[in-house]
C-alpha cells in the first residue's frame, strides 16, 4: 500500500463508541441516566417512567457489574490473553451470544457489553412496573440457564443467558461457509407479534423496546441527541409519516397496517407501555407468519416501521419480542444474501431497485430453505410483501443519509464535509493517480464503516439491513464523489499529462486506427455507425456518471453493444476473447482514449472493494489491458512490446488491493477512534485518535484538552484498558 | 449490476454446503475452440447454477462436488500473438488453467506448451494447470497423437484430457477433474475465514499454533 498515514488534520470518520453517558435523549427530559450507548444499540430511547426513578449507574458501574456475565467463568486473565493472542493481528474476533435457540453476533466485545449493560439497567428499573401494568399476563420466571455466573444477583434471572463463544457457535459460523457476519443490533427488535402467540409467553417480564403511543412523546423519543439534528428531521419524518396514509400499491403498508390494527387490539388487553427493553428473545418461534415491515430487526430502518412505532399504540406484550432469532423468519438478518455479495446492488436511485428483485427472491429462497418446515406459503407470501417494500424503502434510505451527509449541523455531515476538504486540499500532492484515488476510497470507505457502525445512523438505517452496505455506498459515492468528481478528473488528468501517457496514447491511437481489421486480428463484424454512435453515447455517459458502479454498468452495457454488432453476421455464435479483445481495440481506436484513461482508473479504485466484481473486473481488466496495449504499440514490429512487469501485475495488485480495503471495511473503524459525549460541554461529541498503545490516561488528557476542561471531569478509574 | 448474479448463486445452496470460488483462465492459440470448450460446459450444466453473461469471453458455472461447490469464473484471453502480452494480467491472480491445443495442428501444441512453461514461471505458484486436446472429434485429422501429449503432461505435471467441444466429449469431466483438484480452503479471502472462526473463550489449551502467551 502506498497510503501515507493520514495526518492529524484528517478528520476521521469516527468511532461510535461512546464513553460518556450519552444516550438518546429519553422522551423525560428529567431522567438524568441514560445507559450507556454502543455502536450496535439503536438511539432509540429507553423510556422511564417518570415515577420509578432507576438506580443511577454509570458505564463503569454497569461493566464492574455485569463482569460475571461478560467474561466467561473460571477464564483468568491470563487465560484470555492466552486466547487472544492466538489471533492473527488485525483479524477482529467476532463474538456470539447463544440464547436459546438463537445467537446474536457481535463485532467487538464493547458491543456485547454495551449491549448488555444497556439491557440491565432497563430490567432493572422496569420488571416490576411492568409486571403490574402487564396483568393479563401470566410470567413464569425464565428458565436460568446454566453455566451463567450469578453475577451481582440484582436482576439477572430476567435475564437471558449470555455465553461466551460455544464450539457451536463456531460450527455455526464455519458451516455457513461464506455466509455473512450477521451483526444485529439486538434491542430494537420488535419482531411481530402474531394474534395467538399472545395467549402463551412463558417469557420474563422484560419490557419491550418500544416507543410510547402518544404523540407527544412519540416526538421526543425519536430525538437522537441532545440537541442532534437527526432526531428532529426524523420526528418530522414520522410526522410526514404519520399524516401520509399508505401510498397506492405499497403492499408493506397495507401489511403495516393491518399488523397495526392487531397492534391495537392488543393494546384493548394491555395497557400502554412506556418502557423499553433491550433484551433480546429468549426463544425462539420461526413458524409465524411476517407481518410486513417488521422484519427487520430495528425499529429504526425504515420510515414506515418509525411511523408505525409512532403511531399505533404498542403492544407491549413481551411475546412480540420472541423471534429476532437469526434463523427464524422474521429475524431479518439471514433473510437475505450476505452483506458483501449483494452489496452489487445500487439502491442509490429507486429507479434502480427492480434490478434487485432477483437478489431479492433469491434471499427469501434461501430463508425459506433454512427453515423448510416451518415456513408456511402465507408466511413466505408476506415475506416477498415485505421484501418488496423494502426495495421501496432502500431507495428512500439512501435519499435520508444524502441528506444528513449534506446537512452541515449533523454530525455525519460535519465529517463528510471536513473529509470533503481535506482530499481538496491535498490531491494535489500525490505523486501518482492510484495513491490519490486510493486515499479517497480510504475515506469513503472509513465513512461507511462509520455509517455502519454508529449508533447515530441507526436511526435511519438499520445494520442489519440486507442491503444496508450498498445503500450506504451509493449515499456515499453521491455525497462524496459527487462533489469531488470534478476536482479528482482534473488532477488525475494532471498526472497523467506530467507522466507523458496522454501523449503516448494520442499518437498511438491514430496508428491503431490506421490498422486493418485483419492486423487487428478481427474475423467477426464490425460495429457499423450507428452502433459507434451508441457506444459513444454510452462511454461519454461513463465518463459524466462519479458513481464507479455506475461507471462499471455502463461499460458492461458498452461490451454489450460490441457482441451484439458482433453477432450481427453470424447470428447465434458466442464470442470468446479471440474475437472479443480486437473488436474493443477497434472500437476503442475510435473513442475518446484519454477520457477513459482517466475513467477505468477511477472505476478501479474507487469502486466498492466488498463487491465481488466477476464479469465487471474482466472488462475492466480488458479495457485496462486494450489502453496499455494501445499505449505500448509498436509502429515499427506492429506488435506491443513487452508490457513492463509492473503493468503486467497490475491487475493482480488491483485485486489486492481491494482486498486489503476489503479487510480494513470488516475491521471497521471502532478500534480506532473513539467518540466522546461530554454533557457538560452541550451537544458536540469529539473524536479521538485510539492508537493500540493510547493509555486510559493519554485519552483522559486528550479528552480534557480537546473538551477544554478540567481533566478530573474525565474519569475512567476501573476501565481497563481494552488493548 | 450483473456481477450481482455471481454472488447471489451461493445463497441458493444450502448452507452447509462449502462454496469455493476460482479464476480459471483459458489459455492457447487462436480458433482452437478455447471458447467453444467452455461454453459447452457452462452450457451443459444444469439452469440453476448458470449465470448471465454479457459474452463468452467471461463465463461463470459452479460444479457440485460431495459437500462442496465450486464456481469458477472463466476468464477467456485472446489467442492473437498480437495480445500475447497482456495474458499476463489475466493469468496473474488466476488459481486454474486451462491450456488448450487443436489436435489437428501441431503449431498449436507447441503454442500450447510455451503458454504452460510461461505460467509455470510467471503465474501463482500453486495455479491447477489442465491440459486439453480439442477437437478429438476429429480423430481422422489428428497430427498431435494422445500418447505424446499425455506424456508431455505427466512430465510437467498437468491435468490432461482429449476434448470434444462438438460431442462435450470430456468437456465435465476436464473441469471436475480442476475442480477436485483446486484447494477447498476458502483462500481466497482469508478474513472471512477468521471472522467466522471465532474465538473460543472457554478452551484456551485447544489448538495451540503458536506459543503461548509469547506475544507476537
Amino acid at each position: 500500500m502506498c497510503l501515507p498515514p493520514a495526518p492529524p488534520s484528517l478528520p476521521p470518520p469516527l468511532s461510535p463508541v461512546v464513553v460518556s453517558p450519552p444516550h438518546p435523549e429519553p422522551p423525560v427530559p428529567s431522567d438524568p441516566t441514560t445507559p450507556p450507548s454502543s455502536p450496535s444499540l439503536p438511539p432509540a430511547p429507553v423510556t422511564l417512567p417518570p415515577s420509578a426513578a432507576p438506580p443511577s449507574l454509570s458505564s463503569v458501574d454497569k461493566l464492574v457489574g455485569s463482569v460475571s456475565v461478560w467474561r466467561p467463568e473460571g477464564l483468568t486473565r491470563d487465560k484470555s490473553v492466552c486466547i487472544l493472542e492466538k489471533e492473527l493481528a488485525g483479524v477482529r474476533p467476532f463474538l456470539f451470544v447463544h440464547l436459546e435457540g438463537s445467537s446474536l453476533v457481535f463485532d467487538d466485545i464493547f458491543k456485547l457489553i454495551s449491549f448488555y449493560c444497556a439491557s440491565r439497567p432497563s430490567l432493572q428499573a422496569k420488571g416490576p412496573t411492568q409486571t403490574s401494568q402487564e396483568t393479563s399476563y401470566k410470567r413464569p420466571p425464565p428458565p436460568r440457564p446454566p453455566g451463567l455466573g450469578s453475577g451481582t444477583g440484582t436482576n439477572l434471572s430476567s435475564h437471558q443467558a449470555l455465553t461466551s463463544v460455544t464450539p457451536e457457535s463456531e460450527r455455526k459460523e464455519e458451516g455457513g461457509g461464506k455466509e455473512e457476519r450477521k451483526s444485529i443490533s439486538p434491542p430494537p427488535s420488535r419482531p411481530p407479534v402474531p394474534l395467538l402467540s399472545r395467549t402463551a409467553p412463558p417469557l420474563p417480564p422484560a419490557p419491550l423496546h418500544r416507543s410510547t403511543s402518544s404523540s407527544s412523546s412519540r416526538k421526543s423519543s425519536v430525538k437522537e441527541r441532545t440537541g442532534g439534528d437527526d432526531g428532529q428531521n426524523l420526528a418530522k419524518i414520522n410526522e410526514n409519516k404519520g399524516k401520509e396514509k399508505p401510498g397506492a400499491g405499497l403492499l408493506s403498508e397495507e401489511a403495516e397496517q393491518e399488523a397495526s390494527r392487531r397492534d391495537e387490539e392488543d393494546l384493548k388487553t394491555v395497557k400502554e407501555d412506556k418502557l423499553k427493553s433491550q433484551v433480546p428473545p429468549p426463544t425462539k418461534k420461526p413458524s409465524r407468519p411476517v407481518p410486513p415491515p417488521r422484519t427487520k430487526p430495528s425499529i429504526t430502518n425504515s420510515p414506515v416501521t418509525n411511523q408505525s412505532a409512532g403511531m399505533k399504540p404498542p403492544p407491549p406484550s413481551p411475546v412480540r419480542r420472541q423471534d429476532v432469532s437469526l434463523y427464524s423468519p422474521q429475524g431479518g438478518a439471514p433473510l437475505g444474501p450476505d452483506l458483501d455479495s449483494c452489496s452489487t446492488s445500487s439502491t442509490e436511485e429507486e429507479g434502480e431497485t427492480n434490478q434487485e428483485s432477483p437478489a431479492e427472491s433469491r434471499g427469501c429462497k434461501s430463508a425459506v430453505r433454512r427453515t423448510p418446515t416451518l415456513m408456511l406459503d402465507r408466511a413466505r407470501h408476506r415475506l416477498s410483501t415485505v421484501l418488496t417494500g423494502l426495495i421501496y424503502h432502500d431507495g428512500r434510505l439512501a435519499k435520508r443519509i444524502v441528506e444528513l451527509a449534506r446537512d452541515p449541523l449533523s454530525y455525519f455531515g460535519h465529517l463528510v464535509k471536513d473529509h470533503r476538504a481535506f482530499t481538496l486540499e491535498t490531491m494535489s500532492n500525490h505523486l501518482t493517480s492510484t495513491e490519490l484515488l486510493q486515499e479517497i476510497r480510504q475515506m469513503m470507505t472509513q465513512l461507511k464503516s462509520y455509517l455502519l457502525q454508529s449508533s447515530e445512523l441507526q436511526v435511519i438505517l438499520d445494520v442489519a439491513h440486507i442491503f444496508a452496505e450498498s445503500i450506504v455506498e451509493g449515499a456515499l459515492c453521491k455525497s462524496v464523489l459527487k462533489p469531488l468528481k470534478e476536482p479528482i478528473y482534473k488532477s488525475l488528468e494532471k498526472l497523467h499529462v506530467g507522466a507523458g501517457s496522454m501523449e503516448q496514447l494520442a499518437q498511438n491511437q491514430s496508428v491503431i486506427l490506421g490498422s486493418t481489421t485483419t492486423a487487428l486480428g478481427i474475423t467477426t463484424a464490425v460495429p457499423e455507425a450507428p452502433a459507434m454512435e451508441k457506444i459513444s453515447i454510452k462511454l461519454n455517459k461513463l465518463h459524466q456518471e462519479y458513481s464507479p458502479q455506475k461507471k462499471i454498468e455502463l461499460l458492461l452495457k458498452t461490451c454489450k453493444i460490441i457482441y451484439d454488432s458482433m453477432s450481427i453476421s453470424c447470428p447465434g455464435r458466442a464470442h470468446g476473447a479471440d474475437d472479443f479483445l480486437p473488436v474493443m481495440m477497434y472500437v476503442l481506436a475510435r473513442s475518446n482514449l484519454s477520457a477513459l484513461q482517466l475513467d477505468v482508473e477511477y472505476m478501479m479504485e474507487l469502486m466498492d472493494p466488498s463487491l465481488t466484481l466477476g464479469e465487471g473486473s474482466y472488462y475492466l481488466t480488458t479495457t485496462y489491458g486494450a489502453l496499455e496495449h494501445i499505449k505500448t504499440f509498436d509502429q515499427q514490429r506492429s506488435a506491443t512490446r513487452q508490457l513492463s512487469r509492473e503493468v503486467q501485475d497490475s491487475i493482480h495488485r488491483w485485486e489486492r488491493r481491494r482486498t486489503l480495503n476489503q479487510e480494513r471495511v470488516n475491521q471497521g473503524s471502532v478500534r480506532d477512534f473513539l467518540t466522546v459525549y461530554c454533557p457538560e460541554d452541550g451537544v458536540n461529541p469529539k473524536t479521538l485518535g485510539v492508537l493500540p498503545t493510547t493509555t486510559i490516561q493519554q485519552l483522559s488528557e486528550q479528552c480534557a484538552v480537546r473538551f477544554e476542561q478540567g481533566k478530573s471531569l474525565f474519569f475512567t478509574p476501573k476501565l481497563k484498558d481494552h488493548r | 449490476m450483473s456481477s450481482r448474479g455471481s454472488s447471489g448463486r451461493s445463497n441458493g445452496t444450502l448452507p452447509q454446503t462449502k462454496i469455493c470460488q476460482f479464476k480459471l483462465v483459458l489459455l492457447g492459440d487462436m480458433a482452437v475452440g478455447k471458447s467453444s470448450l467452455v461454453l459447452r460446459f457452462v452450457k451443459g450444466q444444469f439452469d440453476e447454477f448458470q449465470e448471465t453473461t454479457i459474452g463468452a469471453a467471461f463465463l461463470a458455472q459452479s460444479v457440485c462436488l460431495d459437500d462442496t461447490t465450486v464456481k469458477f469464473e472463466i476468464w477467456d484471453t485472446a489467442g492473437q500473438e498480437r495480445y500475447h502480452s497482456l495474458a499476463p494480467m489475466y493469468y496473474r491472480g488466476a488459481q486454474a488453467a486451462i491450456v488448450v491445443f487443436d489436435i489437428t495442428k501441431p503449431e498449436t501444441f507447441e503454442r500450447a506448451k510455451a503458454w504452460v512453461k510461461e505460467l509455470q514461471r510467471q503465474a501463482s505458484p500453486n495455479i491447477v494447470i489442465a491440459l486439453s486436446g480439442n477437437k478429438a472429434d476429429l480423430a481422422e485429422k489428428r497430427l498431435v497423437e494422445y500418447e505424446e501429449a499425455q506424456a508431455y503432461a505427466e512430465d510437467t505435471g498437468l491435468l490432461f484430457m482429449e476434448t470434444s467441444a462438438k460431442t462435450a466429449m470430456n468437456v465435465n469431466e476436464l473441469f471436475l477433474a480442476i475442480a477436485k483438484k483446486m484447494p477447498k480452503t476458502d483462500t481466497q479471502n482469508p478474513t472471512h475465514a477468521a471472522r467466522h472462526r471465532g474465538v473460543n473463550l472457554q478452551d484456551p489449551d485447544a489448538h495451540s499454533t503458536r506459543a503461548c502467551c509469547g506475544g507476537n
